[in-house]
């Protein structure tokens, strides 16, 4: 059974008075643990299908299950409710909330659920741990740098334990040092953690570190290379 | 739903606009405070200065204007023969013949201004019932009898009309024999003169009003005299309502009050509602990361609804001590009386409920505009 | 030019920004005419000028028209003095003599010497004729007759006083418009006043320089009589008496002034907000070749144009209203008018763009300011 089962999904949307079609009838499996990167020139729609997997966006046509959860028809409100526990986004300019420490920035997802303060802790705690910056957890992200910041942001994606991550260009503002420590982490986390990962990339260094590319093209999935 | 802390540190990631949005409810508060504390002074000194259990009689069509009515000295003690169930005391009806005037009046300083002159007899104290003697006693000829407020319609201080000062009328002196309080009526900005003497100075041989006490008597009673007495040509009204019909001529003045109050108000608003807007605009992609986090947009609106309850909320509180260190106590002259401005407890509940107002409904449609676009959109936004 | 069509369409693209911006000031430009008409006015009515030829008698030492009693025979005696030109006795009833909005002023007076006295009246609708046959007749100010909705053939009734509007009319003098003109003896005696009384006496002398002399000799003859008088010119008169007007009105001004200032401080912070939301796109524009005084001028453009149409708007608005509402303040039996004129409106429009520019010298200074490589990086 695939982790993320996508079906004939089409997404279109108006834009005044012209009609746009970014994904167009495209079917796709991912299985649990996998890490896979999307790969295409802009107006290729890889963001789109992001955003859909996400639980960001919703299809105009097809089926969409991911964890045998059919997430293609859910309103908004199902959507918020339905990311707060399944999902963790990994954004290219990490999107922390500047006025929040590190440690309140990985907090955030937790104030969604029912934990205590001590339980918080712990978990906040663990996810610095593994991205590897408990000792700065309480400086502010203009106190950081890029590679620090997209690190928080990766445990802020972890910290309620989700099953499936999405990253858009998650090195795409980094140098190379900090990308490749990134890249390695998402993979300890897609290897270690069982963690489905979806990346859209322009690196094709970064796409050589998934499992599996996939390259879209004007809506069309046209080619598949696989990595070990 | 998000952390109070957020809503509290986002206050003050922009010190300038923080200022703004405090600066301009604290204004718009203020406003609305002073122009309803006005319509309140000036409303319950006309409704306390009329009492229901007096009946005025003054001359037929001078019913809106005390000040141009003649009434006949006979219809005094008919008046207080012809009609059954008055009040009295120690054998005297309590039935008083005034004669009103608006003059310049001259203290012991030199200065002149227009006054508030009642010519009485000493009956009128039976009619009259919130005056108060603080000091000194009933004029008698040659003697005025000052409101403790009546120096604030001269515009002189308090002790140019203490008790001896003199004052004068025309070329004629007089000596000030008392002060009284009458509290929150327009009595107490008025000077009393003995009435022989105001009608000799006035030359009137005739009365403004008679001002009737009732004790089981009605209204009614009062008009079938009238009535009857068709000769003496009298119009009887209740003191209440004489009052309030005078409040009917300051509704204009009022207006101005409310007119500038809201124009101002209104700049004010337009102008935080142009910085709102701004400020979250530049919040729509930090909106849209909290959204992807899990966060529904309805928690997100309340954290942007509490952050500007804190900033108008302490304008509010700014409005407030301004008030009262500024306008609380202030007495402020107009025509017939005085009245005295009072921070009461409806006064700052109005001022409480338009800050609230301010930082609630006026938040909602720069967070909409904030809150609605869809997610990939929002997200992509700089 | 194109500078300026850049402004323009930088101003329609936030079309709800500039919309609340111009409303604010629309509000505030409001607010500063209305009390700019009300300033104009009173000053019209209070400072001479060379055709002033009129003084008014007035009973010593009051105020208020019912206390001001002033024998009727008066009138001969005064004729007689040299430089007196006219004399005409007035009565006048007023409903209320505190500073009010709602006033209605009756003036009682002889009619076949009204038109001689005040040849500028013009009757609007209604006759001259109807005027004189009726005993109960009225002509009404067109002010007044605006504010009661009245018209020729009416009947009115104030201040305990039945009258019939034989006509409407318009005049110069500003008194003119806000009072009904009725016959001395039926005021006189509709009043209670009594045959043989009046208010005042307003009188027409040769010339202007010999004002003060004719008021002291008038003085001087009365000066020890039971009704003692003090004669002014009309204006001062008005100075004098409507006291607590002027004091409203003076008020008014630190209005006017709040006005500004807000309308200031709001058009100041549009700007800015604009200029914060443009920073990249201001340097883009400087990389481009537009010089740092083109991109200040085009901000100031903007400024300049929020202040003119809102500024517009709040001034056209508040003559409008002052003109089809027909306001009018009364104070001890003396009217003024508010009337708007095209000072008002000049004025309005011109304070409008001085706030605009200067609202925005600073914006249009930090707009530029930043060095280019950090407005490019933004």
């Amino acid at each position: 059974m695939s982790f993320i089962s996508i079906r004939s999904v089409t997404k279109s949307f108006t834009k005044g008075k012209t009609t746009i079609t970014p994904l167009e009838d495209l079917s796709l499996d991912v299985t649990k643990g996998e890490f896979l990167a999307l790969m295409g020139p802009s107006g290729s729609g890889k963001t789109t299908l992001l955003n859909l997997v996400a639980g960001i966006d919703s299809p105009t046509h097809g089926e969409l299950t991911i964890d045998s959860r059919n997430i293609a028809g859910l309103s908004r409100a199902e959507l918020t409710r339905w990311r707060a526990k399944h999902v963790g986004y990994i954004f290219q300019l990490y999107h922390l909330v500047p006025i929040l420490s590190a440690y309140e920035n990985v907090e955030l997802p937790l104030l969604l659920g029912k934990f205590s303060k001590s339980e918080r802790k712990e978990k906040i705690m663990a996810a610095l741990d593994l991205v590897g910056l408990t000792d700065r957890a309480h400086h502010r992200p203009s106190e950081l740098s890029g590679g620090q910041e997209q690190r928080v942001a990766i445990a802020r994606a972890i910290v309620h334990d989700p099953g499936l991550l999405v990253a858009d260009e998650p090195t795409g503002d980094l140098d190379r040092e900090s990308a490749d420590s990134i890249l390695a982490l998402l993979n300890q986390l897609a290897g270690e953690h069982n963690k489905t990962i979806v990346m859209v990339t322009h690196d094709p260094k970064a796409a050589a570190s998934a499992h599996r590319t996939l390259h879209l093209e004007k809506g069309q999935l046209i080619e598949q290379n696989l990595q070990s | 739903m998000l952390p109070f802390t957020y809503a509290l540190r986002n206050l003050f990631r922009d010190p300038s606009r923080l200022a703004q949005t405090v600066g301009g409810s604290a204004l718009v508060v203020l406003l609305l405070i002073a122009a309803v504390a006005l319509n309140e002074g000036m409303d319950s000194v006309l409704s306390a200065s009329g009492s229901s259990k007096n009946v005025i009689l003054v001359g037929k069509g001078s019913e809106e204007s005390i000040e141009r009515s003649e009434v006949h000295l006979d219809a005094e003690s008919a008046a207080a023969t012809s009609i059954r169930g008055l009040d009295g005391r120690l054998g005297t009806t309590a039935v008083s013949g005034e004669i009103y005037y608006q003059a310049p009046l001259e203290t012991e300083s030199g200065h002149k201004d227009q006054a508030l002159l009642r010519g009485v007899l000493e009956k009128a104290l039976l009619v009259h019932t919130k005056v108060r003697l603080l000091e000194g006693h009933f004029p008698g000829p040659g003697e005025v009898m000052v409101g403790h407020l009546a120096h604030r319609k001269l515009g002189v201080d308090a002790d140019e009309l203490s008790l001896g000062m003199p004052v004068k009328f025309g070329d004629s002196r007089f000596i000030i024999s008392g002060v009284f309080a009458a509290p929150g009526t327009v009595l107490e900005s008025e000077i009393w003169f003995d009435r022989n003497d105001l009608a000799t100075l006035t030359q009137r041989d005739t009365l403004s009003a008679i001002i009737i006490r009732l004790d089981s008597a009605e209204l009614d009673d009062v008009q079938v005299f009238s009535l009857q007495r068709n000769d003496l040509e009298l119009a009887a009204m209740g003191e209440d309502v004489y009052y309030s019909k005078l409040g009917v001529f300051y509704q204009p003045i009022k207006i101005m009050t409310w007119v500038t109050a809201a124009l101002v108000s209104a700049g004010a608003l337009f102008g935080g509602l142009n910085t709102l807007y701004a400020a979250f605009a530049a919040r729509i992609q930090e909106m849209a990361t909290l959204q992807s986090i899990g966060y529904t947009r309805f928690a997100l609106l309340v954290s942007l609804i509490q952050e500007s309850l804190l900033a108008t909320l302490t304008g509010t509180l700014i409005a407030c001590l301004i008030a009262y260190f500024l306008l609380d106590g202030r007495t402020v002259p107009f025509s017939i009386g005085t009245f005295t401005l009072t921070l009461s407890p409806q006064v700052i509940f109005t001022g409480l409920i338009t800050g609230s107002l301010l930082g609630t409904i006026g938040t909602l449609p720069p967070a909409f505009r904030c809150l609605l676009p869809p997610l990939p959109k929002a997200l992509r936004s700089a | 030019m194109k500078l300026l069509s850049l402004a323009l369409k930088n101003l329609t693209r936030h079309r709800l920004r500039s919309l609340l911006t111009i409303m604010g000031v629309a509000a505030g430009m409001f607010l500063y005419s209305s009390v700019q008409t009300m300033q104009e006015s009173l000053s019209g009515a209070t400072e001479m000028n060379a055709n002033d030829t009129t003084l008014v008698v007035y009973r010593e030492n009051r105020f208020c028209p019912s206390t001001s009693r002033l024998p009727e025979h008066y009138l001969e005696t005064i004729k007689r003095i040299p430089g007196v030109n006219e004399v005409l006795p007035i009565q006048i009833v007023v409903n209320n003599c505190g500073a009010s909005l709602d006033v209605i002023a009756f003036r009682g007076v002889p009619p076949e010497s009204l038109k001689q006295y005040n040849p500028d009246i013009k009757i609007e609708s209604g006759s001259y004729e109807q005027f004189m046959k009726r005993s109960d007749a009225a002509l009404i100010g067109k002010h007044l007759a605006q504010k009661r909705g009245l018209s020729a053939g009416d009947k009115f009734e104030a201040v305990g006083v039945n009258v019939y509007v034989a006509g409407i009319i318009s005049s110069d003098a500003a008194q003119d418009e806000n009072v009904a003109y009725v016959h001395l003896p039926f005021l006189q005696q509709a009043s209670k006043i009594g045959l043989g009384i009046v208010t005042q006496f307003n009188v027409k002398v040769d010339s202007v320089n010999q004002l003060d002399s004719v008021a002291g000799k008038i003085d001087e003859t009365f000066e020890s009589d039971q009704q003692p008088t003090t004669t002014r010119p009309e204006k001062a008169f008005f100075a004098e008496t409507a006291k607590q007007m002027i004091e409203l009105i003076g008020f008014t001004q630190w209005l006017g002034i709040g006005a500004v200032l807000a309308v200031l401080g709001l058009v100041a912070n549009a700007v800015l907000l604009i200029v914060r939301g443009r920073v990249k796109e201001t340097a883009i524009l400087q990389t481009l070749g537009y010089s740092r005084f083109a991109i200040a001028k085009i901000v100031v453009l903007e400024g300049l144009l929020l202040g003119l149409v809102g500024g517009a708007t709040g001034v056209l608005g508040a003559l409008g209203f002052f003109h089809f509402k027909a306001f009018t303040i009364g104070n001890e039996g003396l009217t003024l008018a508010l009337s708007p004129s095209p000072t008002v409106l000049l004025s309005g429009i011109s304070v409008s763009l001085t706030l605009g520019l200067l609202a925005s010298l600073y914006p249009a200074w930090k707009a530029t300011s930043r060095p280019l490589v950090q407005s490019l990086s933004h």
